[in-house]
């Protein structure tokens, strides 16, 4: 740049240096230091004094000590004396020398010769102003405005003065004076405070809702003359067939106006009856009512659902070999009031419905049977229900095919009913032409495997006969397997005071069977005069094994449901008697004191069972806690004998019949439901199993002692 | 040459027929329906000749009538798939020779 002169310059290395003085006041005169000024000496001397007027302050002695930081070099005097050469140029080293255009004309990139060089290390504004400036000039007639508007108020003040003096002089003049303005007077500005307070903001929120759209539909069509034409020649046919339709009655009004009228109001009847329109007994109508009872029962019932699901007997933690049983719902058909509950059977897979079989057990005071479906979500009425000309002694729903239901009668006729056809009739019968029973019926049971021609079940009664029924397309085919006789030389085995009437070669009745849960062909009958004999449906030609021990009539037999080879039967005889299907004498013996209705295993636990006695009590056993007695005897109903108990097949709830036609159900207390848990080496089935032999063992080892 | 006589004298006994409003397709409620033909008529039979400001009186009466966004095609020949909302659509045929389509949507 040109005017710039390039200059170098020398210049040491600063130093800092403290200055302290060390004041000594004299006499007590005080002594104000001048404001201390930073000095940089240049001076490589840092120990030269700063001189001091002895005149002044004779006493008073300042000097300069030069403090050094640890970090600072220690420079010799040479490093210090030497000389660094700074140089200015005009050039601007942080200038950058290649800055290109492009240029548009030339389409090229080009140098930028002009780069500029200036940099600004250091620039202040002066408070100096020409006062020819605006700014000047503005801030010269803000200063005379401040000052007229001063000397205004001024005059005003002393006007004011002046006309009160004079109101004062003429004491009665004065009423126009006003207060003068004194809004231009300048108030201590530290007078004002600025006060503010803030509220808290609520925050914003965004609500929408989105309304359906209107419903919408498309539709396509074409219009041309022809289309126009055939539709006018339509309607004009349409129109025509009408005023035919409508001339017609008139024309035959005159004849029979009056038979006529009432014969189309008959046909409207006949129509509104024959299509089952009336709105009260319409399928949507009986829908909505079952939901409604369904709601209504579930309000009714709730704390009775509540002890279903989360109920468990708290004393039970504290008590160790007793448990209790929580009553829950009452089952109770309108049509069963005064028939005894025969027969009981839950559905494999529905777990909250039953059916339930009515009749009479006494032989002088039969009365019609009637069939039940409940669910335990609606206690108060079956979901199906059938009545039957004879009463009901049994009863079995199909694992398979949950809707077939096999019933027993008196008469000793069998049935099948399925159970999605409301009060309908049953699918099949058995009647004194396709072979019927001549004897009750006492059990019924659905084959586990499907046969070759289809659906099986097996019935007994007493009147000897074991059969096999085969659903065939429109009727029940029979098929005796077994005939039950009353062995002679069995029956001279157990003489001690038991008398064998039976003529040889008479037939035993049969009142209960099982097949056993691992061979299918497997099965125990109990027959009227106490022996329970093991069969197999594979040959017929006898008894594969017999069991003596009852002596009355067996009224039921079961299999474990987790260990194949015992089974237990109870009986008229009050008692309750375990086998091993090995020994043809009880492992273990229960004495209930009163005739055993029903005994049924649970489905969870090998060692489990509960039976229900006339008396009116549950008993519920864990042999592998206490073989001897019962771990809950408990009443459930306080009148009437109860005749069948059925475990539900997950739940651990029991359902309970009654002679006088109710089902109880009840909640097993913890205690009486404990399953072995699976430790991993074992299934908890397995677990049940060992569990189970184990007892046995211990009763066997107690009984050789015995003998 | 008969042919051409019969068919004239067909179409004029047609046409004789033909004068009233044939409501062709329609889920509009009655009260509706009656109201809507009424504005077609009358359009159609004041604008015979320009279908143009035929269809839009019809528009606009029924938009000032019914509410906004109507739809109205009007002609001899014409074919159409359209999306309408329900009860709100009307397809009637207008003295033998015109077609008209109204719909909201």
């Amino acid at each position: 740049m040109p005017g710039v002169v390039q200059k170098a310059f020398a210049r040491k290395k600063p130093q800092i240096v403290k200055e302290t003085a060390v004041l000594k006041p004299a006499n007590g005169a005080t002594y104000t230091p001048t404001a201390p000024a930073a000095v940089l000496p240049l001076s490589p001397n840092p120990r030269a004094k700063v001189p001091v007027s002895a005149d002044e302050v004779p006493q008073q002695q300042a000097f300069k000590e030069v403090v050094r930081p640890d970090v600072q070099l220690a420079l010799s005097e040479r490093d210090l004396g030497e000389e660094i050469v700074k140089t200015l140029t005009a050039t601007n080293p942080s200038a950058p020398k290649n800055v290109v255009h492009f240029n548009m004309r030339d389409r090229v990139f080009k140098l930028d010769p002009m780069v500029d060089q200036l940099a600004q290390h250091y620039s202040t504004d002066g408070y100096l102003l020409h006062h020819h400036s605006e700014e000047a000039k503005r801030q010269l007639d803000q200063a005379k405005a401040a000052e007229e508007a001063a000397a205004r108020y001024q005059t005003e003040l002393e006007r004011v003065q002046q006309r009160r003096e004079e109101g004062v002089g003429t004491a009665s003049v004065g009423t126009d004076s006003e207060p003068p303005d004194d809004s231009r007077t300048l108030r201590n500005q530290f007078n004002f405070s600025d006060r503010a307070a803030q509220t808290a903001i609520q925050p914003p929120r965004d609500r929408g809702t989105a309304t359906e759209p209107p419903p919408t539909a498309s539709t396509t069509g074409s219009c041309s003359m022809w289309q126009i034409y055939d539709a006018y020649l339509e309607d004009q046919e349409r129109q025509a067939a009408a005023e035919e339709q409508s001339s017609r009655p008139r024309g035959g009004g005159r004849k029979g106006a009056a038979a006529g009228a009432p014969a189309a109001s008959a046909a409207d009847d006949a129509a509104r009856r024959g299509g089952g329109a009336g709105p009260m007994s319409s399928a949507a109508m009986s829908r909505v009512a079952r939901v409604l009872e369904r709601m209504a029962n579930q309000n009714t019932f709730a704390d009775v659902g509540m002890d279903f699901k989360y109920w468990e007997d708290a004393a039970d933690g504290v008590r160790d070999a007793e448990g209790t049983l929580l009553p829950l719902w009452r089952f109770t058909a309108e049509r069963g009031r005064y028939k005894a509950l025969t027969a009981l059977c839950w559905s494999s897979d529905y777990l909250d419905l039953f059916a339930a079989g009515y009749g009479s057990y006494g032989f002088l005071k039969q009365c019609s049977g009637l069939v039940a479906c409940f669910s335990l979500k609606n206690p108060s009425y079956p979901e199906f229900s059938c009545t039957t000309d004879s009463g009901v002694l049994c009863l079995d729903l199909h694992a398979q095919h949950p809707n077939l239901l096999a019933v027993g009668c008196y008469d000793g006729s069998v049935h099948v009913f399925d159970i999605r056809q409301k009060g309908g009739r049953p699918l099949y019968s058995a009647t004194a032409q396709t072979g019927k029973h001549t004897d009750p019926v006492w059990q019924v049971r659905w084959a586990a495997a499907e046969g070759q021609r289809g659906l099986q079940f097996f019935s007994v009664s007493t009147d000897g006969r074991f059969t096999l029924w085969t659903l065939a397309k429109n009727e029940l085919i029979h098929q005796n397997i077994l005939e039950l006789h009353s062995d002679p030389g069995l029956a001279a085995v157990d003489a001690d005071g038991w008398e064998d009437t039976s003529s040889p070669g008479a037939l035993a009745g049969g009142c209960c069977f099982d097949f056993n849960q691992g061979q299918d062909h497997l099965f125990v009958v109990g027959t009227e005069e106490g022996r329970i004999h093991e069969c197999s449906t594979a040959h017929n030609s006898g008894y594969l094994q017999t069991y003596l021990g009852h002596h009355m009539s067996v009224y039921s037999v079961r299999w474990n449901r987790l260990h194949p080879r015992f089974f237990l039967s109870c009986g008229a005889d009050w008692t309750v008697r375990l086998w091993d299907s090995r020994r043809s004498q009880p492992v273990l013996v229960f004495d209930l004191g009163s005739p055993v209705g029903d005994v049924a295993w649970s489905p969870h636990a090998a060692t489990t069972f509960a039976a229900a006695t006339e008396e009116g009590k549950v008993h519920v056993f864990d042999i592998s806690q206490n073989s001897i007695e019962a771990l809950c005897e408990q009443r459930v109903v306080t009148q009437g004998r109860l005749t069948k108990i059925a475990f539900n097949p997950q739940h651990p709830i029991l359902l309970v019949g009654d002679d006088r036609g109710c089902v109880t159900c009840v909640k097993l207390s913890p205690n009486l439901r404990r399953v072995s848990q699976s430790d991993g080496k074992q299934t908890a089935k397995e677990m049940e199993v060992a569990k189970l032999e184990k007892v046995i063992e211990v009763a066997l080892k107690g009984m050789k002692e015995a003998n | 040459m008969a042919d051409v006589e019969d068919y004239r004298k067909d179409m004029e006994a047609f046409f004789k027929m033909a004068k009233y409003p044939l409501v062709r397709q329609t889920d509009m409620l009655a009260e509706m329906r009656e109201e809507a033909v009424d504005v077609c008529v009358t359009a159609v039979e004041k604008h015979q000749a320009d279908m143009e400001k035929c269809t839009q009186a019809i528009k606009e009466a029924l938009d000032r009538k019914f509410g906004p966004r109507w739809h109205v095609i009007a002609g001899n020949y014409f074919s159409f798939e359209i999306t309408h909302e329900c009860k709100n659509l009307l397809y009637l045929f207008i003295g033998g020779t015109t077609g008209v389509l109204v719909w909201k949507m």
